[in-house]
């Protein structure tokens, strides 16, 4: 028998948790929790999950610490190769999210392939070395359709993004 | 903003270091070709009985120090950039010998007997505003003790006195009352001087370092604000949208089938969910522009911007089957403003128009340029607005009578944030309704000069 492919839902809201417990379940995917980061670095390190779904602030305050995992996940070399889904409810081109690598002031690696010309535009997402994005509140439907593409893949294309 | 450029023009400013010691080189240049031309002038067309030697090398001598200032700023720009410390002692070596040649420049011009010992006064005005306190009283004791010594040891016959022959009649410098007289006056005149500037200085610098505090301060406040809105946003929004998911769960049928009536209140609720979430965004975005006053402003297309909106809203324009024009006349289609901002304005506004435009109408969207400004309008034949309540359309919640009856759930913010959006880009908005007939809106945004092809 084929095994369960494994998603471990890392979020700090436990009630979410259920609710997509129950949609990937019905899927047919085994899910493991972890409702701080350090949890779910030390079950990505002892379960290697097939897929982590991982929430961007945890507890209350703007903390980011879901980005700081995504960090230590990619410069660790055993779970480097980790497909993330990143789950989040605030947008990350607020100003607060000033992650962006920079080359002469302003940010690098943006141009014309935009859909129109914004030579500054702020937008995390587009640097966070994580493989999909999905909004809260996640609509099962678009849930299941993200993870489903994501789990094609083995391997995150941020593996080994960053050797330190 | 204004008070922040009006610090950085303010010369009094304590940080204003290195651009202060230059100009003490600048003024220098202007002294040596000024002692100079003076002493040009006073011996080729005065007639006056110069040692031209000695004064047209000191002038020499000036140019050759100066020279060396420079050197020894460049370096000092250049390799301390944060050294207060040294640029003060510059400015004080500088001020020092600036004081020095001018009294060498009046012994061979005639000491205290020459009425140039009052450009003094200038140097005393100067230590007074970009020294310390008490460096310029310092200074003005240096200089009182260095011409007083220099018209005393003539005075005396210990150095020689070169006497202005052509311009002051008797050797005056002989006389001890006018030696004590000129000089008492004079060392009165620079600590006067020197008391009148520092004085106003010592107000003016204070008043600064409060602005500084102040604007230290609404800076702090606005990191804060953001991270408040970006807290609340969060927090808010988790919970609510935690809600939908599990109501969504249950009414998928994924807990097991229910019945059709609970189905429906669970319906109920979870739209009511939706409702509160965009009610959180619209609030939030409408405090987070009031708050932001630094917002981030790039070059944009709004040509690109508003064919992207077409684009956008082309599948809604269809399945409403709503006739849609798109009219590009402008010529100059940049603007400095927030992006995302100037997207929210199309957005509600294009949203607006399809909610109430009833189905087989037709809006139409016009960009042409006028005097300076891009002028943008959004034109539909839907419900319109009663003349009475045009007024409010703007103002926070406000929703008029006819579109709550056509739709329940609007937050009456979607306009508000327009026009804040707008005030906070030097833009205008206004609009031309008939109830039953249609509607225009028309937004102004001023035109930037146009950014270089590629970064």
């Amino acid at each position: 028998m084929k095994k369960k492919k494994t998603v471990l839902l890392a979020d700090d809201d436990i009630d979410l948790i259920e609710t997509m417990k129950i949609v990937l379940e019905a899927e047919g995917l085994a899910t493991i929790n972890a409702y701080d980061t350090a949890a779910a670095f030390a079950r990505l390190k002892t379960e290697k999950p097939d897929l982590m779904v991982l929430d961007v602030m945890f507890g209350s305050g703007g903390k980011t610490n879901g980005l700081e995992l995504v960090s230590k996940i990619r410069r660790d070399a055993a779970v480097s190769g980790t497909l993330i889904l990143m789950i989040t409810s605030v947008s990350l081109k607020l100003p607060v999210f000033d992650i962006l690598p920079k080359k002469d002031g302003m940010p690098a690696g943006r141009g014309k392939e935009n859909a129109y010309y914004k030579p500054f535009a702020h937008d995390a997402s587009a640097y966070l070395p994580v493989d999909g994005f999905i909004n809260k509140p996640a609509q099962p439907e678009e849930l299941v359709a993200k993870v489903r593409a994501l789990l094609e893949k083995k391997v995150s294309k941020w593996a080994g993004w960053k050797k330190k | 903003m204004g008070l922040r450029s009006a610090f950085q023009i303010s010369i009094i400013a304590k940080n204003w270091v290195n651009e202060r010691t230059k100009w003490f080189i600048d003024l220098r240049w202007l002294a040596v070709l000024g002692a100079a031309g003076v002493v040009s002038i006073a011996s080729l067309a005065l007639n006056i009985d110069l040692p031209l030697r000695w004064l047209y090398g000191g002038a020499a001598f000036l140019a050759g120090v100066n020279t060396l200032f420079l050197v020894f700023w460049k370096r000092l720009v250049f390799g301390y950039k944060d050294d207060k410390t040294r640029h003060n002692s510059f400015a004080n070596i500088q001020v020092a010998t600036d004081l020095l040649m001018l009294t060498y420049f009046l012994h061979f011009g005639g000491s205290i007997e020459n009425p140039f010992v009052y450009y003094f006064i200038f140097h005393m005005v100067i230590a007074g505003i970009l020294l310390s306190n008490r460096a310029a009283y310092a200074h003005g004791v240096f200089a009182v003790l260095l011409i007083g010594l220099t018209s005393f040891l003539e005075h005396s016959r210990v150095i020689p006195h070169y006497h202005l022959t052509g311009f002051t009649g008797s050797e005056m410098i002989y006389d001890p009352k006018f030696l004590a007289g000129s000089i008492g006056v004079l060392a009165s005149t620079l600590f006067i001087t020197i008391f009148m500037a520092v004085t106003v200085v010592n107000k003016l610098r204070d008043r600064e370092e409060k602005l500084d505090a102040a604007n230290k301060m609404l800076a702090e406040q606005d990191r804060l604000k953001s991270r408040y809105v970006l807290t609340v946003s969060h927090d808010l929004k988790s919970s609510v949208s935690t809600i939908q998911s599990c109501l969504k769960v249950v009414l998928k049928g994924l807990t097991g089938s229910i019945g059709p009536k609970t189905a429906e209140m669970l319906s109920r609720a979870e739209r009511r969910s939706i409702y509160m979430l965009n009610f959180i965004s619209d609030l939030l975005n409408l405090s987070s522009i009031r708050a932001d006053r630094n917002l981030r402003k790039n070059q944009i297309s709004i040509s690109m911007l508003a064919e992207h909106m077409v684009e956008h809203f082309g599948q809604r324009f269809t399945s409403k089957k709503i006739k849609f024009d798109f009219n590009d006349h402008l010529e100059e289609a940049m603007i400095l403003a927030n992006e995302d901002s100037i997207e929210r304005v199309f957005v509600n506004l294009l949203e607006n128009a399809v909610r109430y435009t009833p189905s087989g109408g037709k809006i139409s969207m016009e960009l042409k340029n006028t005097d300076g400004n891009i002028e943008v309008s959004i034109k539909d034949t839907g419900i319109g607005i009663a003349e009475e309540e045009q007024k409010f359309l703007f103002n926070d919640f406000y929703r008029a009578e006819n579109a709550r009856m056509i739709e329940k759930d609007g937050t009456g913010l979607g306009l508000s944030i327009v026009k804040q959006i707008l005030d906070s880009h030097d833009g205008k908005i206004w609009l031309e309704s008939r109830l039953g007939q249609g509607s225009r809106f028309t937004f102004t945004l001023p035109a930037a000069t146009a950014y270089p092809a590629e970064v």
